[in-house]
C-alpha cells in the first residue's frame, strides 16, 4: 500500500510541472491566434504603388472625402528620381502652389500639403530617368461645422441601436 | 509661581537642551551642527518632496498631440506652453484613475498604425518606467503592466465614455490597453484647439508612414515655410575675465551644504576649488562643473526601487534648482534624459532644454569634461551620492537663422557617410532637433542629430 502512495506522490510531482509548461504554451499560441492587426498583409494594405513611386502615406485613392487641414504625402522612389507637386482648386487656376524635391541616398519623399474647403487637385510630376508620369489626386475637404454636427450625431446616438436613423442623419450632413 | 520655581524649570530646560544638543554633536550627523538646522533646512526640503504623488513624478520627457487625420498629423507641445501644463496635469488625473479603478482590457504586440488611428496624446518618457512602487502593492493594472516608455490617451469628449489608455513597452513591442471612467473632455477639447490653430509645423509619424528605415517610431517635422531660430551661446557664469568669482560659486554650492558657515575651502593648482563640510565634498573645476560627493556610508546595501530612487534624485534636484531660481543663477529647463540601474543603486541623467530644443554637446566636450550629460545623479543607501552638473547657462543671441534642411536631406547626408564606410543594413533608431555645441565658445546651432545604433551624427540644419 505504502509502495503504491509513493509512486501515486512521484507521478503527482511529475505531472505538476508538465501541465503548467503545457498552458503557458496554449497561452502564447492563443495570444498569436487572438491577434487581430498587425499581419504583414494589413502593415502594405494602405501603400499605394504606382510603379515609379510607392506612396506610404497620405493618399490611398484617386479621390477621397476628409476634414482634414492638412495632408502629409511620403513614400518612396529611386534615388535621383524627381517629384513636382502642384495643388489646385481650379484646373484653370493659375497660381497654383507648387513644390519640387529630388530623392536622396534615403529612398523617401514627403510633401507637407494645405487643404482648403471644396476640391482640391494634387497633380504629381515624377521624372526618373528622362521619363516623366503625372498622376492626378482629388481630396474634398468638408466643412468643419459639418464634422462638430457629426460628432455631436456620435455622442446623442452612441447608445442607440436605431442604425437607420444614424445613417439618414449622416447622410443628409454629408450632401 | 515664584520667581525661584521659574529660574529652577528655565534652568532645566537649558540642561535638557544641553544634554540634546551635546547628545546630536556626539552620535549625529556632524555636518548638522547648526542648531536651527532642523528647523529651517527640512522645512524647505518638505515643500520639494512629492512623496505622497508619485505618479505627479512622472514628467514626460514628450508630450506629442495626435489630430488622428489620414496619414498622420502631430505636433509637439513646448514645455514653456500653457498647453503642455493642462496636458501634464489632465493626464496626472487619468493615470491615477487608471490604476485606481482602471480595467485591463488586454495585452498585444505593439501596431502603431491601430493605436494611432484615433485622436489622442502620446506621452513619452526618457527610458523604461517600471511600475513597482508607483502605487500601492497588488494593483492589478500595476501586475500586468510592469513597464512602460510611452502612454497614449485616447480621450472622449463625452463624459458617458470610458477614456483608453495605452502603455506601450516599444523595447518589447508590447502594448496594453486599459480603460478607466474618467471625464476627459479637456483634453479631448485641447487637441482641437490646437488643431484649429494650424501650427506650423506638422510631425509626420515613421511608422503609420511605413518609414521602414527607422526601428522606433520616430515623430519628424514638415513644414512648408521653414522656422527660424536664434543662435545661442553657452557661458560659465563662475568665471569672469578668466577669474573664478567666488561669490557666485558660493551661491551654487552653498544650497547644497548643511551647514555653508562651517565649510573649509581649498583651491588646488589646476584652479579645482574644494570645498568640506562634515562628509560632504564639492569640487568645483573650471572647465565650469561641480561634483558633489556625500561620503558617508551605513555599508549597507538598500534596494531601492526606480521610482523612489528618482523621488530622491529629482527632490535633490529641485531644491538645488529652487535656491538658483532665488539668485537668478544656472535657469536652463532640465528634462530627465536617461537612467540606469547599477549594482548600488540608481543613475539618473538630466540634460539641459534651451528654448524648448535638447542641448546636446560634442563628443569632443564630452571628453573634456568627462561627461555626456549635464546633470548626473547617483542615488545610493536611499541618499544622494553624487551630483555632478555643469554650471553653463545658455544665452541668446541676436542672429536668427532659418532651419531649411529637411530631414529627407539630413537622412541622407547620414546614409551616404554610413553607405562611404561600408554599412548596409542602416537602421536609424531616433532623429531629432537639437541645440548643439561642436566646441567651447563656439555659437549653438540648431542641429538634426540622427541617431543610428550607438552613434549620433549631427548634420546643420540650415545649409
Amino acid at each position: 500500500m505504502r509502495k503504491y502512495l509513493y509512486v501515486m506522490v512521484f507521478a503527482l510531482i511529475m505531472l505538476f510541472p508538465i501541465k503548467e509548461a503545457s498552458a503557458k504554451d496554449l497561452s502564447a499560441h492563443s495570444d498569436v491566434s487572438a491577434k487581430t492587426y498587425a499581419s504583414p498583409s494589413d502593415e502594405q494594405s494602405d501603400i499605394l504603388d504606382l510603379g515609379v513611386i510607392k506612396i506610404t502615406a497620405g493618399l490611398t485613392k484617386e479621390q477621397e472625402v476628409t476634414f482634414d487641414k492638412v495632408r502629409n504625402i511620403s513614400g518612396e522612389a529611386k534615388e535621383g528620381t524627381l517629384l513636382v507637386f502642384k495643388v489646385y482648386q481650379d484646373k484653370e487656376q493659375q497660381d497654383k502652389e507648387s513644390y519640387s524635391q529630388s530623392v536622396g541616398a534615403s529612398g523617401l519623399f514627403s510633401q507637407l500639403i494645405n487643404l482648403k474647403e471644396g476640391k482640391n487637385y494634387i497633380e504629381i510630376r515624377v521624372e526618373q530617368n528622362e521619363n516623366e508620369k503625372v498622376f492626378l489626386f482629388e481630396i474634398n475637404r468638408k466643412k468643419e461645422e459639418i464634422k462638430k454636427e457629426l460628432e455631436e450625431v456620435k455622442i446623442n446616438n452612441i447608445f442607440s441601436e436605431q442604425e437607420v436613423i444614424k445613417d439618414t442623419v449622416l447622410k443628409a450632413l454629408l450632401k | 509661581m515664584d520667581k525661584g520655581k521659574l529660574k529652577t524649570i528655565f534652568l532645566g530646560v537649558l540642561i535638557f537642551a544641553s544634554i540634546f544638543q551635546t547628545g546630536k554633536l556626539w552620535f549625529g550627523n556632524l555636518s548638522g551642527r547648526n542648531f536651527f538646522y532642523n528647523l529651517w533646512v527640512r522645512n524647505s526640503f518638505d515643500v520639494m518632496n512629492y512623496s505622497e504623488e508619485p505618479i505627479y513624478l512622472l514628467q514626460p520627457r514628450r508630450i506629442v498631440i495626435n489630430f488622428g487625420v489620414e496619414g498622420g498629423a502631430y505636433t509637439i507641445l513646448k514645455h514653456t506652453e500653457e498647453a503642455f501644463k493642462l496636458a501634464k496635469e489632465e493626464m496626472t488625473e487619468i493615470l491615477t484613475a487608471v490604476f485606481l479603478k482602471g480595467e485591463f482590457i488586454k495585452e498585444e504586440d505593439l501596431n502603431w498604425k491601430h493605436i494611432l488611428s484615433q485622436k489622442s496624446m502620446l506621452y513619452q518618457y526618457s527610458g523604461v518606467i517600471p511600475t513597482e512602487g508607483l502605487i500601492t502593492d497588488g494593483n492589478k493594472i500595476i501586475s500586468k503592466v510592469s513597464k512602460f516608455d510611452q502612454v497614449l490617451l485616447v480621450p472622449n469628449k463625452s463624459g458617458e465614455q470610458k477614456t483608453t489608455c495605452y502603455f506601450i513597452d516599444e523595447a518589447y513591442n508590447k502594448v496594453y490597453e486599459v480603460a478607466v471612467k474618467q471625464e476627459s473632455g479637456t483634453l479631448y477639447d485641447l487637441i482641437d484647439t490646437i488643431r484649429e490653430d494650424s501650427p506650423q509645423i506638422v510631425y509626420i509619424s515613421t511608422k503609420q508612414s511605413n518609414m521602414n528605415q527607422f526601428v522606433n517610431n520616430v515623430f519628424l517635422p514638415t513644414f512648408n515655410d521653414p522656422p527660424a531660430y536664434q543662435k545661442m551661446v553657452m557661458q560659465d557664469p563662475v568665471i569672469e575675465k578668466g577669474v573664478i568669482d567666488e561669490k557666485k560659486l558660493e551661491r551654487i554650492v552653498d544650497p547644497l551644504l548643511m551647514n555653508p558657515a562651517l565649510k573649509k575651502k581649498q583651491q588646488m593648482e589646476d584652479g579645482t576649488m574644494y570645498y568640506i563640510e562634515g562628509s560632504i565634498m564639492i569640487k568645483y573645476y573650471p572647465i565650469g562643473m561641480i561634483e558633489y560627493i556625500d561620503q558617508s556610508s551605513t555599508g549597507k546595501y538598500t534596494r531601492t526601487s526606480f521610482i523612489e530612487a528618482y523621488q530622491i534624485a529629482k527632490g535633490f534636484l529641485d531644491k538645488h534648482q529652487a535656491s538658483l531660481n532665488k539668485e537668478d543663477l544656472l535657469e536652463n529647463p532640465m528634462y530627465l534624459s536617461g537612467q540606469r540601474q547599477t549594482s548600488a543603486g540608481w543613475e539618473f541623467y538630466f540634460d539641459f532644454r534651451l528654448e524648448g530644443i535638447p542641448y546636446v554637446f560634442s563628443e569632443a566636450i564630452a571628453d573634456k569634461v568627462n561627461m555626456k550629460h549635464a546633470v548626473k545623479i547617483v542615488v545610493e543607501e536611499g541618499k544622494v551620492k553624487l551630483y555632478r552638473r555643469l554650471t553653463w547657462e545658455g544665452e541668446l543671441l541676436d542672429d536668427e537663422c532659418e532651419v531649411n534642411v529637411s530631414y529627407l536631406q539630413a537622412l541622407s547626408d547620414v546614409i551616404n557617410t554610413l553607405y562611404a564606410e561600408g554599412v548596409e543594413n542602416i537602421e536609424i533608431n531616433d532623429m531629432y532637433w537639437a541645440y548643439y555645441q561642436k566646441d567651447f565658445n563656439a555659437p549653438l546651432e540648431v542641429y538634426w542629430m540622427v541617431k543610428v545604433g550607438d552613434r549620433l551624427f549631427p548634420i546643420k540644419a540650415r545649409s
